[in-house]
């Protein structure tokens, strides 16, 4: 394994699982900072990737276990950014959560494949990133609403509720280039297979929360634990599908 | 009348079917987790063809198809109902609406509609597409309809020698003639498949392939490869119908929530 490149990650994790504990102890700038500086730390370390194999191939970056860490920093940093609360860095928990499963891993790229390769499919794995590290930060937000009956529970609700929205934008946009690389790489829109069928599941259950405002049955408590299941669930089956391809031959570590 | 009218418009429906495919999906995801090959057969049939054999002599493994079937066009129903009488409601309050809440409804009522659309183009890709899947390891040509076509050229291009990934494939492409005296050729490569008489034509790889590094030095190595991929010649009519909807629905959604955002009273 080159250590001298993945050195970076495990620094990265560091300074997340620092300035989680920062936003514990309500250091929100610090925490802030610290996020920051774990995230320069962490898009350097994904840019070594690209050339892990001693040629410049993409698959390095967007490799979804590697990069949903990177895709949740951007968020939370970006949520931070426009909304100025600190309860919104209490999401750094996902953060930690996913960078320790990305540590645990081996950290070389598949070896690249001709119908792998291709502008669609590096779409489709940034998107999908970005929709499952949102829908994670979101079922953060819906614990944290559920457990808390203070004054924050309204931010934790408002935040939960956006990063779902942006993460069903992303995670549609997900569909739409996973679908249309399907069909110029296997001539199908859709197959039959575990993979296809995960996402449908994922994306009807997402579906299914945002009609959820117009029933009234469904106060934000309930919402927040139909979230919580929701995130639950694509968590389970991503953890599932990085297992499944655990063993698979891969080059650089 | 008035009851079944609003059981098909209401939302408490949608939730209820939304959830039934939910469950469905999640047993599909489980089955096809289990008995992988037995799924793929049906990814190279129409689905109403497969699906009463499957049936008769499968049913313990295809029971959540049907549910599938049945509850696709159960939500196609609500989601055309429920959008029908929303646009009748805005329609007749449309005076008492700014031009940006109409905008809103409307991109909502669109987005539904393509909904449709995207369900249904589906349902003929996976219907009534016409394909052929053609090896291309022994043979030297394809039949295709009365026409012959002869297997020309075969282009594997690899990573640099000097880079770990030396050996590994990198792009294959194939140069078909229609006709043995043909100046017309048909390239194909993976991911970029070729129009010919209204049939697409894809590499694409098997389901047996696994070999992903070859040796070069092998000279047997170039036909090894070929017989790793197959030509797919498919006529699909619902293709299209999905590009553009989607492609629709993308859009709306995106124009949706990002001139909705600044509304929600945060604080």
């Amino acid at each position: 394994m080159n250590v001298s490149i993945h050195i970076l990650i495990y620094i990265s994790f560091l300074i997340y699982i620092t300035s989680f504990i920062a936003i514990v102890v309500n250091k929100t700038y610090l925490s802030f900072t610290l996020l920051i500086a774990g995230f320069i730390c962490n898009t350097v370390y994904l840019i070594q990737r690209l050339n892990i194999s001693g040629y410049p191939i993409p698959h390095g970056i967007f490799d979804s276990i590697f990069f949903t860490p990177w895709a949740i920093a951007f968020s939370i940093i970006t949520l931070f950014y426009l909304y100025k609360n600190h309860t919104i860095l209490y999401a750094n928990v996902v953060l930690v959560i996913t960078i320790l499963i990305a540590i645990w891993y081996p950290k070389g790229i598949m070896v690249p494949e001709p119908h792998k390769s291709h502008v669609l499919a590096y779409t489709f794995f940034v998107t999908e990133s970005f929709g499952i590290g949102l829908f994670y930060i979101s079922g953060c937000y819906s614990l944290l609403c559920l457990l808390n009956n203070n004054n924050n529970n309204n931010d934790y609700f408002y935040f939960a509720n956006l990063s779902i929205i942006y993460g069903f934008i992303m995670y549609s946009i997900a569909q739409f280039t996973g679908a249309a690389w399907c069909y110029y790489g296997w001539g199908t829109l859709f197959k039959w297979s575990p993979r296809h069928l995960q996402s449908a599941f994922i994306w009807t259950m997402y579906v299914n929360f945002i009609h959820l405002k117009y029933i009234p049955y469904f106060n934000n408590e309930k919402k927040s634990l139909y979230a919580l299941l929701c995130s639950l669930f694509t968590f389970i089956f991503y953890l599932y599908s990085y297992i499944h391809e655990y063993t698979i031959q891969r080059i650089g570590g | 009348m008035r009851k079944i009218w609003n059981i098909l418009c209401s939302i408490r429906t949608t939730f209820w079917l939304m959830t039934i495919l939910s469950f469905f999906l999640l047993f599909g995801y489980i089955y096809t987790n289990t008995f992988f090959k037995f799924y793929t057969t049906l990814d190279n049939s129409p689905i109403l063809q497969w699906l009463p054999k499957a049936i008769i002599h499968d049913f313990y493994r295809s029971w959540w198809i049907i549910g599938l079937c049945i509850i696709i066009p159960c939500i196609i129903c609500n989601m055309f109902f429920c959008t029908i009488d929303k646009l009748i409601l805005i329609i007749k309050n449309n005076h008492t609406l700014s031009n940006k809440q109409l905008m809103g409804k409307y991109i909502i009522a669109i987005v539904h509609l393509m909904s449709i659309v995207i369900l249904i183009s589906h349902f003929i890709s996976l219907q009534f597409s016409t394909m052929f899947i053609f090896t291309i390891n022994k043979e030297k040509f394809i039949q295709f309809y009365s026409e012959k076509m002869y297997l020309k050229t075969v282009l594997i291009q690899y990573y640099p020698f000097n880079s770990t990934l030396k050996n590994t494939i990198k792009d294959i492409s194939i140069t078909l003639l229609p006709g043995s005296n043909s100046k017309k050729e048909i390239v194909l490569s993976a991911l970029n498949p070729a129009l010919y008489r209204g049939h697409l034509f894809f590499l694409i790889p098997n389901k047996k392939n696994k070999q992903r590094i070859v040796d070069i030095s092998n000279s047997k190595m170039n036909s090894e490869i070929i017989s790793q991929y197959s030509i797919l010649v498919k006529k699909d009519y619902g293709y299209t119908l999905w590009m553009y909807s989607f492609s629709f629905i993308i859009v709306f959604i995106l124009i949706f929530y990002f001139s909705n955002l600044k509304k929600h009273n945060y604080n």
